[in-house]
């Protein structure tokens, strides 16, 4: 049975011992990648160290402390919370830009193209600009989802206003509304105190480092939740891929599958995007990659788009915090570099442009 | 503080009033050597982290910007006074590794200093920084913090901060 054209076809058959060998691979890549960011930051701080504070956390009182309590809190309270922040954010970037690249049909589909980080953004300059921290260390990443949540529904609105709830006028009305508001949200920066607007391009390119253990909750809520809910619906984005006339006879209700899931994919992306900035082409780039490893069946690229996110995140993050350090640099930057340098290789890639002659 | 320095003496010289900015000039530097020579200053410089704005990372002073002056004049250290570079983002795990006794907040902008200290206040990752174990904090205005004729009062503001005891 096909499963889907143009770039979405597998161009090979995986079987089930390749795929296990390569989530375990995923995995044991992602235990490394997580141990690698909690041991190299802007301080330098010895293995030993790190061993101890970690046996520490898990058997209280094993390991004799004789590194001091600010070290402990760097790898407790700012390497492994931003660490697992990361995690979230890539899994959820690359998993959303998996599934709008199938219900749009567009392999250039990416969370943030559809206008939900601009909604972000608009709430973060709102909050930075002009309101203030009323709500503590909270607000900008809350008025942040707000953005995200009323970009939403004014993409929804807009596409049911203009009956554009077909793939690629969606992406058009999304494209639409993101214009819109990053107007909006520069107009907020023009009118505001010239002397704050740095605070804004760095919350705009994108950080992590506003992971607490006490804020983690929230993205990984909505991860497990939201995740779960496009994983067990693999089946149904495999045959979107193939068209919209194809889907229905199989018995999806098309532009209601279509609106969820870029609903479903808001609320991932708006909380990711409130946490961290707009980090841009991991929703895009991810995908991508893992299809030509394991083919473009949703059952698998969710999951490995997932491990494969997170990872990539976890070491970009790494990069942005030890390249020039003390000195923490918008991962919006590195992200944005390997992303188009990747891009600029795929185009030359055989299979790529094999893939994409197939479509029709 | 040459920079504060020399940007009045070529005002001086733009308006033709020459010798008012010598006269204040030399008016500034009399009153900071003034005020140097009578400072009270004891033990090891106290070490200072200036907070500007940012939370997921910090934008502070390095050792060319005017803070870092202010606060050497005032008898104490920036704690990045070895990044050389005028003002730039860190990763808060530097911050937390030199342990600042006092914070200097920079207050402009609609984030006011109370919502910045809260900040730094409830993060845990900072609960052991001496500055956040015994809420010492300063604020300077922006306009204090960056060169200009307030710089003196900011110093002695730094100083009264700096050595309360």
């Amino acid at each position: 049975m096909s499963k889907g054209t143009g770039v979405f076809a597998a161009p090979k058959v995986v079987r089930s011992h390749h795929l296990l060998q390569i989530s375990c691979a995923g995995l044991a890549a992602l235990v490394l990648s997580v141990f690698l960011a909690v041991s190299v930051g802007a301080v330098s701080i010895s293995m030993e160290t790190v061993w101890g504070v970690l046996a520490n956390k898990l058997v209280p009182g094993l390991v004799e402390p004789s590194w001091s309590v600010g070290r402990e809190n760097i790898l407790w309270q700012i390497r492994l919370p931003r660490a697992l922040l990361a995690i979230m954010v890539g899994a959820g970037l690359s998993i959303v830009g998996a599934c709008l690249q199938s219900v749009t049909r567009n392999p250039l589909a990416d969370p943030h193209l559809i206008g939900i980080s601009a909604g972000g953004a608009f709430g973060a300059v709102l909050a930075l600009l002009h309101t203030g921290l009323f709500l503590g260390t909270l607000t900008v990443p809350l008025l942040a989802f707000l953005g995200a949540l009323g970009a939403t529904f004014l993409v929804i609105g807009v596409a049911r206003f203009t009956s554009a709830t077909s793939a690629d006028r969606l992406v058009l009305t999304g494209v639409a509304v993101s214009f819109v508001l990053m107007a909006g949200a520069n107009i907020l920066i023009f009118l505001a105190d010239p002397r704050a607007t740095h605070s804004v391009v760095y919350w705009m390119l994108g950080g992590l480092g506003l992971a607490q253990w006490g804020h983690l909750m929230y993205p990984l809520v909505v991860l497990v939740l939201c995740g779960g809910w496009l994983w067990l619906r693999a089946g149904y984005f495999n045959a979107m891929t193939i068209g919209d006339e194809t889907a229905t006879t199989l018995g999806i209700s098309v532009s209601r599958f279509r609106l969820e899931t870029f609903v479903i994919g808001a609320l991932i992306t708006g909380v990711m995007v409130a946490f961290s900035g707009m980090i841009g082409f991991v929703g895009l780039m991810v995908p991508h990659i893992v299809r030509l490893f394991v083919g473009g069946d949703y059952q698998r690229l969710i999951p490995i788009s997932a491990l494969f996110g997170a990872i990539f995140l976890l070491l970009a993050d790494v990069a942005a915090r030890t390249l020039m350090k003390p000195e923490d640099m918008p991962i919006g930057i590195i992200t944005g570099l390997l992303g188009g340098i990747f891009f600029i290789w795929l185009l030359r890639e055989k299979r790529w442009r094999a893939a994409t002659c197939q479509s029709g | 503080m040459d920079d504060m320095y020399n940007d009045l003496l070529n005002l001086g010289r733009i308006f033709g009033v020459e010798a008012r900015a010598e006269k204040l000039v030399q008016h500034y530097r009399d009153e900071l050597a003034q005020f140097k020579a009578g400072l009270k200053v004891s033990g090891t410089p106290p070490r200072i982290f200036v907070y500007d704005s940012g939370e997921d990372s910090p934008f502070t002073a390095g050792r060319y910007a005017m803070p870092t002056a202010l606060i050497e004049a005032a008898g104490g250290s920036n704690v990045m006074d070895t990044f050389e570079k005028n003002w730039a983002r860190v990763n808060w795990e530097a911050v937390v590794e030199e342990n600042p006794e006092i914070i200097v907040i920079v207050n402009y902008g609609e984030v006011t200093a109370q919502q910045k200290r809260d900040f730094m206040l409830n993060n845990p990752a900072f609960a052991d920084m001496d500055a956040v174990k015994n809420d010492r904090f300063v604020t300077l205005e922006y306009a204090e913090a960056t060169p200009g004729p307030r710089n003196i009062k900011a110093i002695k503001k730094l100083a009264a901060a700096f050595w309360e005891n």
